[in-house]
């Protein structure tokens, strides 16, 4: 029986929430689609909605309560008994944790000294904690999502006028000064300067920049609505201005989907003049959209890199691939936790002919609930992948069960999916990967699973010992995504 | 002011404690803020706060 219980006027963050659902789960022996516990802003109300799980009551509930619905035939009394059980227990750690600062203005008093703020609340409060804190003179890296375009124009222009970075709304990465910020990797520091509208696209250049000798001086994320016209790209001209001007910067590389038209404009004339060299990679662009341009079109990330690394006199030598492997004729299926990489995968695809379908495409559509067709890549990372549930590459276990989905099925002769290594990421993405392989080899000896690794020699969590681990699961390890289907084409081609 | 090249990063973590864990991983100097709506927050309250004060 469906019920929607509330408990008003109580503030926990999405992730306490997300905590306390799968414990409710666990206790309960529900399945994910049988509850939800959110603070009840509209837009959490509309998922529930979508899910089938909100009625009347909960409908009435407003924004600082905190709605559970959820499908059980326990009394409200015992649902709201074992949910304050829960959040008792929560609370406990967090006193112990927590001493004393819970609001934006007694934190900027505190630690005026601080440069920097990482904001990860709800969007919906975000804007007025954000406006403090660029008021108080603190660059921003702002994960939030669920913030207007209207605002993300105010945040951004009162940044720039303060002469601050507003990286986001929803950006997740970045490296200033040779940290990482947010989702970022260990890289070397060099004179390549980075303008990124896009999360794993620039953990990928970074990654591979960095594995080949290059360094970066610094890498900012702009969010990626920043290249829209109504935005107006104020966040990334700002940023190439800092880059120009920066005498520890002698490149520039540029790495997102293509901007609008009158911001794809603004960059050209931006950098028309500069004496640095201008590298680019907007996935899907067309070149002949830079042929007046003093922009270096790249179509992949991977050749954004090399070329980069050209620039600062590094030479990579591309290498044939000489993996030996059987593979029948058959699809591929690319089940990814990196945003960009799937989008990157999908376009190299479709450029070669391939029939392809995507959460990420426009044309061939594939939803949560539908099952994969012919190719298929799949960002499990998106919004609709990701309701009540962590980004995949905290939490992989909904990446690792479509996985099994797609080893079901016996048309499939390929799996690409992708490590994402460094800060913030889950430690063992590698490790449950390998996992999945070794079960997926169970059942068919006759697939052939492509990893790319997106993570550099330095990080913390090893790369080449995560290396081994998929290795030995039976999987072939790549270093660029754009290698992995590069291979994976290759392979099939040959059966064609 | 723009952050200078030469500076080390101080940061205020308001949200997920990843970050503040991934930011303590490279040793820099993060204080996290156990960030909670003020007064029992009322949204539609805080935004037409927020008009009233642009339009001052």
């Amino acid at each position: 029986m469906l019920k929607n219980l509330i408990i008003a006027n109580s503030y926990y963050d999405s992730a306490s929430l997300m905590l306390l659902t799968n414990k409710i789960k666990e206790k309960l022996n529900l399945s994910t689609e049988d509850v939800a516990i959110m603070m009840a802003t509209d837009m959490n109300k509309r998922i529930i909605e979508e899910s089938n799980l909100l009625n009347d009551d909960g409908r009435e509930a407003k924004a600082s309560d905190i709605l559970i619905a959820l499908n059980t035939d326990l009394s409200d009394n015992e649902v709201l008994l074992i949910v304050n059980d829960l959040l008792n227990k929560k609370d406990k750690t967090k006193k112990v944790y927590n001493k004393e600062i819970s609001f934006t203005d007694d934190a900027i008093s505190q630690y005026d000294d601080t440069n920097f703020a990482v904001i990860s609340i709800p969007g919906a409060y975000a804007k007025r904690e954000v406006k403090k804190l660029l008021n108080a003179g603190k660059n921003i890296l702002l994960f939030s999502d669920n913030i207007s375009i209207e605002d993300e124009i105010k945040l951004k222009e009162l940044a720039v006028s303060k002469n601050l970075l507003m990286m986001g709304p929803d950006c997740g990465t970045s490296i200033i000064n040779g940290i990482g910020l947010g989702f970022a990797n260990k890289v070397n520091r060099g004179n390549i300067g980075i303008v990124a509208a896009s999360g794993t696209g620039l953990q990928e250049l970074t990654c591979i920049i960095s594995n080949n000798g290059g360094g970066i001086s610094q890498a900012y994320g702009t969010g990626g609505r920043d290249i829209k016209n109504a935005v107006g790209g104020i966040m990334s001209l700002y940023c190439l201005d800092r880059l120009i001007e920066d005498d520890d910067t002698d490149i520039i590389a540029i790495v997102s989907k293509p901007p609008e038209k009158q911001v794809l404009n603004k960059i050209i004339e931006k950098v028309r003049d500069i004496k640095k060299p201008v590298l680019a990679c907007f996935l899907g662009a067309e070149s002949s959209d830079f042929d007046n341009s003093n922009i270096i079109f790249c179509e992949t990330i991977e050749e954004l890199a090399l070329k980069t690394l050209e620039f600062s006199g590094k030479i990579v030598e591309e290498k044939d691939f000489d993996v030996k492997v059987d593979v029948k004729k058959g699809y591929i299926r690319g089940i990814y936790c990196g945003g960009t990489l799937a989008y990157e995968t999908l376009l190299m695809l479709e450029k070669n002919n391939f029939e392809v379908y995507s959460n990420l495409s426009k044309l061939n559509k594939v939803g949560r609930k539908d099952k994969s067709i012919k190719n298929t890549i799949i960002d499990m990372g998106d919004d609709e992948f990701t309701i009540g549930s962590p980004h995949p590459m905290i939490d992989p276990s909904k990446r690792s069960l479509r996985i099994m989905e797609e080893v079901m099925d016996s048309d499939v002769s390929i799996i690409l999916a992708d490590v994402c290594l460094g800060y913030a990421s889950n430690d063992n993405l590698a490790d449950i990967l390998a996992e999945d392989i070794k079960q997926a080899m169970k059942i068919r000896q006759d697939l052939v699973f492509i990893v790319n690794i997106c993570g550099s020699k330095l990080d913390y969590q090893g790369y080449d010992n995560k290396k081994k681990i998929l290795e030995d699961s039976g999987a072939i390890v790549v270093d660029t995504n754009a290698k992995a289907v590069k291979l994976a084409m290759k392979l099939l081609k040959e059966k064609r | 002011m723009a952050i200078k090249n030469n500076e080390d990063l101080k940061v205020l973590n308001f949200g997920l404690k990843i970050f503040e864990d991934a930011l303590k991983k490279q040793n820099v100097e993060v204080f996290h803020i156990n960030w909670k709506p003020s007064a029992r927050a009322n949204l539609r309250l805080l935004e037409i706060i927020d008009k009233l004060e642009e339009m001052e």
